[in-house]
């Protein structure tokens, strides 16, 4: 219909261009070389700046295309054929015939992917050359999630990465194992954590976090940096890549790369915006109160109570009997809310760039309340290179400022125990409903609250000189530097007013502690190339100190609540900590890489360590390993046999690494201050038993891998196969407690074995102009097993451990089932002794723990749209709500599971008949069963991780390109567990939540 | 780039040499002083000992008001108290004498007195091998330590029976330790309780009282001779307190609680000024029906209507048309309490200890005028002279009216007494077995030379 108008328009602008590309052709075609101008553009329509253009014969004339993707080249011969080429591209050569203006499109190399280098923390690799196991994900992976966390991101997409997130409540930790855990101790399992070249702490928290925060009140260290900054995460699995982190390299290395600015290109900016929101991923269906009241009443008629005792307010009468109250959509139902906005700036000439960017993110709780969770995030990175190219220099600084608010004690538990006809919580005139004291109200805790800032600082600075020809210096040094302040409020509001508790007995906890830690590496690096052999060698020295403060103030007595927050106003205020304590760390480690004929590769690395965790005797230990790969794929047999075959490569490592997880200065036989005072004096008390000899744990660990390319590598598959065996295990060994304590520091003669098949398939089943679809799948089997534990009959982990079975096994009873004569709950008796007694008679063993997981990713694209989903998946055990639930029929609101209760009319009944608790043999038998084979069960699931729609608006002189995104987090789970969600980490706490994120993102 | 050079070069000279020792030595963390100083200077030896009254203080079978204290578990245990509070595996069980070998409760309860024993232990081993404090100093921190440790153990011997004893700290022999029969714990307690008032001073170290002398060690070591029937001996101790210049007996019912008395032979004094005892909270409802603990309607039974300690030592709350009696022996509430410490040794004791060493005498006479010292204060008149059984029963009865929620000791009477038993007419779940309670199964599970578990559990 607008042909009509566009008619003339047409015509005339072919005529203008027509005489325009005539007259130039008049111009030139007397001199004896052309101008040549064009667009250079990606499948996906967008400008490739950097792509290389030379001359065909003449490499020495060329040139590059700018940030735009527009190129001019002068002085081409008009028969010339011009090479466009660019790293992951494939090559193109086109015959100039003349023409002024060639606009080319590259094609992705998939070939080419292997020409990718891989971080490897001191070195980098490429993926080819690879001798160790490394997985990464990049920065297009990652900011397809709506996560303030990139661990969250990394979920099901890494193969023998096996992440958990502690809780749903923004801000606290993961559970992350790397290929199993090694350790016996608890909190020996962490990995190490370098961002940009510098170790962070592995935990964040504080000892107050741990009243609210799960595991110990970890807090992850990544929460300080944006996800949407991180250019990739590079996590090393086997002893090749991790032997050269030594001591600390045992439970795997998380490096964390921040973007970078792009060298020569314009100034560009970008904004992206996002809004989102969060709900709990599933509620359980708890019974009403009907039902509920039914389950009290006949629980007293089993008891033979007949008058409900007066403090039975739910059935005596007090409270309202026909209430309801769904208490999971009142205490946990809540839409948390999700906002995100960022800014940067990028540019540079070719020798400096630089990249800044600054965001803001605020997250609220499924609690309501108020409660929320903020990041501020600045980052800057400038990157330089000397016009001669021997002397570069990255710098890169993070600065993070968290700040979070919270319910000190997660009520997801009170929400499923609460009676349903429990009172309303609040009043008409909005205060706090007490129920004429008979109600603990579970809101009234709201009044205490948690709540953390936390700020962190982060710069890295890399120096690179080449001194001689291929032989560099380096100087890698950081700086890392938190302050985090905690403050934990116990108000009288806290607490039913019959307890007759005033301010003067309210509390705050106010605790200040600040981690700094600089780290110096100077390098020296030789790459030596002759005929088919190739060189690579690599020494250098690391010193790092690590300076904590702590400093905890405690204030008791307040005028009012209102001054709570403010110690000064405190009646009683005392130090309750006020500690510095060091840690220092010395290392010499080397590498030395030997390739022929860049097929035969082979990798030695070392490190040599000195930690101050450790006694006199004991400070110093090497560690080591060696990697090789054979690229088969190009040995001239396999070429001329299997052609279907791109690329093949077997590769295998062996060595030595260790962990140093244990806190600083256990070695000390020392009495420690304590704030507590008698008669207006300090006290001390013993600090540990003494025992100055432990010494490092020792991780050994080999591989083998196979990995295969087919149909020019659109195919992809790996495999890869490992045995880690950690020994001398370092840990607080359980005492009997009439030795004063809870346990003892010292090596213990066990060993801990993690074996594991890991498989990655990536392909690109679907490629054409206009439509690509991506997809690759990863599936883990992790096994974990006590190999050998001497004397572990007599020792105090007799029943914790069985060898040959892993060490995340527990002990149960058998449950039978109910007997038909008592109706009562029936488990075997194994020592056939009369009575069920531990630990005689808990003698099942079960696994609490993965059997396999892994995920399938796909990428769907297609011209401006692209579409992506994330299945993840896993296979385990676990504990499930029978472990939880308390005695049916007690004050407590049950699932409704818990209605098929036995009778003789119900033989097929899965619960005994009720006790209003008054029986204490069916508490003792409930005790049992939330111990035994009822409470452990299958807690398999398939969940949509991730889905992400997104749409590219073309481009206009102004703006570069406007992309517009729907993200989805947790969308949707299948599982047949017994419990509010299988993906846990410890029961009863709130687990990830559901998001949806709408998003926008301006480039200019 | 000449200088630069020459910079990462030497730069890097050092640090790659420079991996020795020194570079990972460490100094002290701030908080914490090595064990050999801690004895070697009065002032920091003494804070170690003020860690053990603290702990005794906070979290101790001493510790009145406390859900982990003699003082109520006993009460509710025995016959005194009735329990309001609700929990599964703790309290609750132990008061319905339905404890379990994993009875929560029970375990901290064993947790933290084994963890005081270490406490003293290391005390007693730093004071015996300090080479720069005072003979004296070196004496009198020792002393306190073996006291402590030995009111400790004496606790757990009347719980448990028969326990593991350790004056050790090596913790390898301390993880396998086998259970030391119950007459020779006393036998041991009795020698060690003997160096102790050996080695103590009358003087108090604060005049307030709140550091044990050697008084307070006498006393206790006369329940060590009652309890193995050492009568002539608990009377000499017990007399030996009574006739101290240091001590009167206290005539004014209100004052009992009072820190000032000088009947008070050892109190535990508030971390804060202003904190209250924890028996004047623990206790306290207000407005509803109770939150904890309250007087048992059998011991109130025990009351005459006229007896003083009925209005002055409890108070009554009704709520819904409901009575109760709350003990209010202490009354002053947090941040409001300037007068009141815990009491744990007061001379009354010794009155009792001394009447029970008599009557087994058979000095009846000389007996009563003890017995009827407390009922005279609250009230009631003086008893004229009793024979025999009745003796001890009102001696066992006044006791426990004098003494109800306090320190557990009604329990301990009625054990020693062997007349436990008679708990069944109130306490329908009691059993002769439940004189004892159950090893913690953990511990158990630990140390399998602490078998068997207590019979019944």
């Amino acid at each position: 219909m607008q042909k009509d108008k566009t008619c003339p328009l047409k015509l005339f602008r072919l005529l203008f261009l027509r005489s325009l590309i005539a007259l130039l052709f008049v111009t030139h075609a007397n001199a004896q070389t052309i101008t040549v101008t064009g667009w250079v553009s990606d499948p996906q329509n967008q400008p490739l700046p950097s792509v290389t253009i030379i001359i065909k014969g003449t490499p020495s004339s060329g040139t590059t295309t700018g940030a735009d993707g527009r190129y001019t080249l002068k002085g081409a011969p008009p028969n010339a054929v011009l090479s466009f080429s660019f790293i992951g591209f494939k090559t193109q050569e086109i015959p100039v015939n003349g023409q002024q203006q060639i606009d080319v499109q590259l094609q992705e190399d998939v070939k080419a992917l292997s020409e990718v280098t891989v971080n490897a923390g001191y070195y980098a690799v490429k993926e080819r050359e690879r001798t160790g196991s490394i997985a990464k994900i990049t920065a297009k992976e990652i900011e397809d999630q709506p996560v303030s966390n990139v661990l969250s991101s990394v979920q099901g997409r890494m193969a023998g990465v096996s992440i958990t997130q502690n809780s749903g409540v923004p801000g606290g930790g993961y559970n992350i194992q790397i290929r199993g855990i090694n350790s016996l101790r608890a909190d020996g399992n962490y990995p190490m954590y370098i961002v940009d070249g510098v170790p962070v702490s592995a935990n964040a928290g504080s000892v107050l976090s741990g009243i609210t925060f799960p595991s110990n009140g970890e807090i992850n260290p990544l929460n300080a940096i944006n996800p949407n900054d991180i250019e990739s995460i590079e996590i090393l699995k086997d002893a090749d890549a991790t032997a050269i982190y030594g001591s600390r390299g045992a439970n795997g290395v998380i490096l964390v790369t921040t973007k970078k600015g792009k060298a020569a290109g314009k100034t560009a900016f970008s904004v992206n915006s996002s809004y989102g929101i969060s709900r709990v991923t599933n509620r359980m269906e708890m019974m009403n109160t009907q039902q509920y009241l039914d389950m009290r009443r006949q629980g007293y008629t089993n008891d033979r109570i007949t008058k409900y005792p007066s403090k039975a307010y739910d059935v005596n009468g007090v409270w309202s009997q026909d209430r309801y109250t769904n208490w999971q959509d009142e205490l946990i139902g809540h839409t948390a809310e999700n906002k995100t906005i960022q800014l940067s700036i990028s540019g540079g000439s070719p020798q400096t760039s630089f990249l800044i960017s600054g965001s803001h993110n605020e997250q609220t709780t499924v609690f309501g309340n108020g409660f929320r969770y903020k990041t501020d995030n600045l980052s800057a990175s400038l990157n330089h290179r000397s016009a001669d190219n021997k002397f570069t220099l990255d710098a890169t600084g993070l600065f993070s400022d968290q700040s979070n608010n919270l319910v000190q004690t997660d009520i997801t538990k009170q929400s499923l125990l609460l009676s349903p006809n429990a009172p309303a919580l609040y009043n008409a005139n909005g205060s706090l409903n007490w129920e004429n004291n008979t109600f603990t109200n579970p809101v009234a805790a709201y009044n205490g609250t948690y709540s953390y800032g936390s700020k962190t600082f982060n710069i890295n600075l890399n120096l690179r000189y080449e001194l001689l020809p291929s032989l560099y210096i380096k100087l890698n040094g950081g700086i890392s530097y938190q302050a985090f302040e905690d403050l934990l409020l116990y108000p009288s509001t806290m607490y039913n007013p019959s307890y007759g508790i005033t301010p003067s007995s309210s509390t705050a906890y106010k605790s200040q502690n600040q981690r700094y830690s600089y780290l110096l590496e100077p390098q020296l690096n030789y790459k030596y190339r002759a005929g088919d052999h190739e060189i690579d060698l690599l020494a250098g020295s690391t010193y790092q100190r690590t300076k904590n403060t702590e400093m905890r103030v405690l204030g008791s007595g307040f005028e009012s609540n209102a001054l709570i927050t403010n110690l000064s106003a405190a009646n009683n205020v005392w130090v309750d900590s006020d500690v510095l304590t060091q840690y220092k760390y010395a290392a010499l480690f080397g590498r030395i890489n030997y390739q022929y004929k860049n097929r035969y590769i082979i990798n030695f690395t070392g490190r040599r360590d000195g930690s101050s965790r450790f006694g006199p005797d004991n400070r110093f230990a090497s560690f080591g390993a060696i990697g090789a790969a054979w690229l088969f794929s190009e040995e001239s047999f396999v070429k001329e046999r299997w052609s279907f075959l791109s690329s093949g490569k077997l590769r295998g490592s062996y060595g030595l690494t260790g962990s140093d997880l244990i806190g600083d200065y256990q070695y000390l036989d020392t009495y420690t201050v304590s704030s507590t005072s008698y008669g207006g004096s300090t006290s001390l008390y013993p600090s540990r038993l003494y025992n100055p000899s432990f010494s490092w744990e020792k991780t050994t660990k080999l591989e083998a891998a196979l990995e295969l390319g087919f149909l020019n590598n659109r195919v992809m598959f790996n495999a890869a196969w490992y045995r880690n065996r950690s020994g001398n295990q370092l840990v607080g060994i359980p005492l009997p407690r009439t030795t004063g304590f809870i346990s003892i520091q010292a090596n213990l003669p066990a060993t801990v074995e993690n074996t594991g098949l890991e498989f990655e398939l990536s392909a690109v089943p679907v490629k054409t102009e206009k439509f690509q679809w991506n997809s690759s799948l990863n599936i883990s089997f992790p096994k974990n097993k006590l190999v050998s534990f001497p004397g572990l009959e007599g020792s105090t982990y007799a029943n914790q451990y069985v060898v040959g079975h892993p060490t995340s096994i527990v002990k149960i009873y058998n449950y039978e089932g109910i007997d038909p004569n008592t109706g009562l709950y029936r488990f075997t008796d194994y020592n056939n002794d009369g009575n069920i007694t531990s630990p005689e008679d808990n003698q099942v063993i079960k696994n609490i723990g993965v059997k396999y997981f892994g995920g399938w990713n796909n990428r769907l694209a297609y011209k401006n749209l692209e579409f992506s989903f994330l299945f993840q998946f896993v296979s385990q055990n676990q504990w499930n709500y029978n472990s939880l639930t308390p005695t049916p029929g007690t004050k407590y609101n049950q699932p409704v599971e818990v209605l098929n209760v036995w009778s003789e009319a119900n033989p097929g009944g899965q619960y005994m008949p009720y006790s209003s608790g008054a029986n204490s043999q069916k508490g003792l038998l409930h005790g049992y069963l939330m111990n035994s084979t009822r409470a452990v069960s299958d807690a398999s699931y398939i969940r949509l991780k991730n889905v992400q729609f997104s749409y590219r608006l073309p481009v206009n002189q102004y703006i570069q390109n406007i992309r517009v995104y729907v993200q989805g987090q947790n969308l949707w789970t299948i599982t047949n567990y017994f419990g509010i969600d299988p993906e846990f980490v410890t029961i009863g706490f709130l687990p990830p939540l559901k998001t949806w994120s709408f998003g926008l993102q301006l480039n200019f | 780039m000449n200088k630069l050079k020459i910079y990462f070069l030497s730069l890097l000279g050092v640090l790659l040499i420079a991996s020795c020792e020194k570079l990972v030595e460490v100094d002290y963390p701030t908080n914490q002083i090595g064990t050999e100083q801690v004895f070697e200077d009065l002032q920091t030896a003494h804070a170690a000992l003020v860690g053990l009254y603290a702990g005794l203080r906070d979290q101790s079978l001493i510790t009145g008001g406390s859900y982990y204290g003699a003082g109520v578990l006993l009460g509710a245990y025995a016959d005194d108290l009735d329990c309001y509070y609700y929990d599964q595996n703790g309290v609750v069980d132990i008061s319905n004498n339905l404890q379990q070998k994993t009875n929560s409760n029970i375990e901290t309860i064993w947790n933290t007195a084994y963890q005081q024993v270490y406490y003293a232990n290391s005390i007693i081993y730093g004071a015996e091998h300090s080479t720069t404090l005072a003979e004296s100093d070196r004496n009198h921190i020792k002393g306190e330590a073996l006291f402590v440790r030995s009111l400790i153990y004496l606790y757990l011997q009347q719980l448990f029976g028969d326990i593991p004893y350790t004056a050790s700290l090596d913790y390898e022999y301390n993880s396998k330790l086998s259970k030391t029969s119950a007459a020779a714990v006393l036998e041991q307690l009795k020698a060690d309780l003997e160096e102790a008032t050996s080695l103590m001073t009358d003087d108090y170290r604060d005049t307030e009282r709140i550091y044990p002398n050697r008084k307070a060690a006498q006393l206790l070591l006369a329940r060590v001779y009652i309890l193995r029937q050492e009568w002539p001996l608990a009377e000499q101790a017990a007399k030996s307190i009574l006739q101290s210049p240091l001590y009167q007996f206290q005539p004014d019912l209100d004052e009992v609680f009072h820190s000032s008395g000088t009947h008070i032979l050892w109190q535990l004094q508030p971390q804060n000024s202003g904190d209250a005892v924890p028996d004047a909270s623990f206790y306290y409802f207000t407005g509803s029906t109770p939150n904890s603990f309250v007087v048992s309607q059998d011991l109130l039974h025990t009351f005459a209507e006229n007896d003083l300690r009925k209005t002055h030592w409890m108070a009554l709350e009704t709520f819904e048309g409901q009575e109760w009696y709350r003990p209010c022996k202490y009354k002053n509430l947090p941040g409001d309490n300037t007068n009141e410490y815990a009491v744990v040794f007061r001379l009354e004791e010794v009155y009792f200890i001394m009447a029970e060493a008599l009557a087994r005498q058979n000095r009846l006479d000389e007996a009563l005028p003890y017995l009827n010292a407390t009922r005279q204060r609250a009230g009631l008149t003086a008893l004229a002279s009793l024979t025999g059984e009745a003796f001890n029963s009102e001696l066992l009865a006044e006791k426990r009216r004098e003494f109800f929620a306090e320190s557990g000791l009604r329990f301990f009477d009625l054990k020693r007494w062997g007349r436990l038993n008679d708990l069944s007419a109130v306490k329908p779940n009691w059993q002769d077995y439940k004189q004892f309670w159950p090893l913690p199964q953990k511990e158990l599970l630990l140390n399998t030379n602490l078998s068997p578990q207590n019979t019944g559990y």
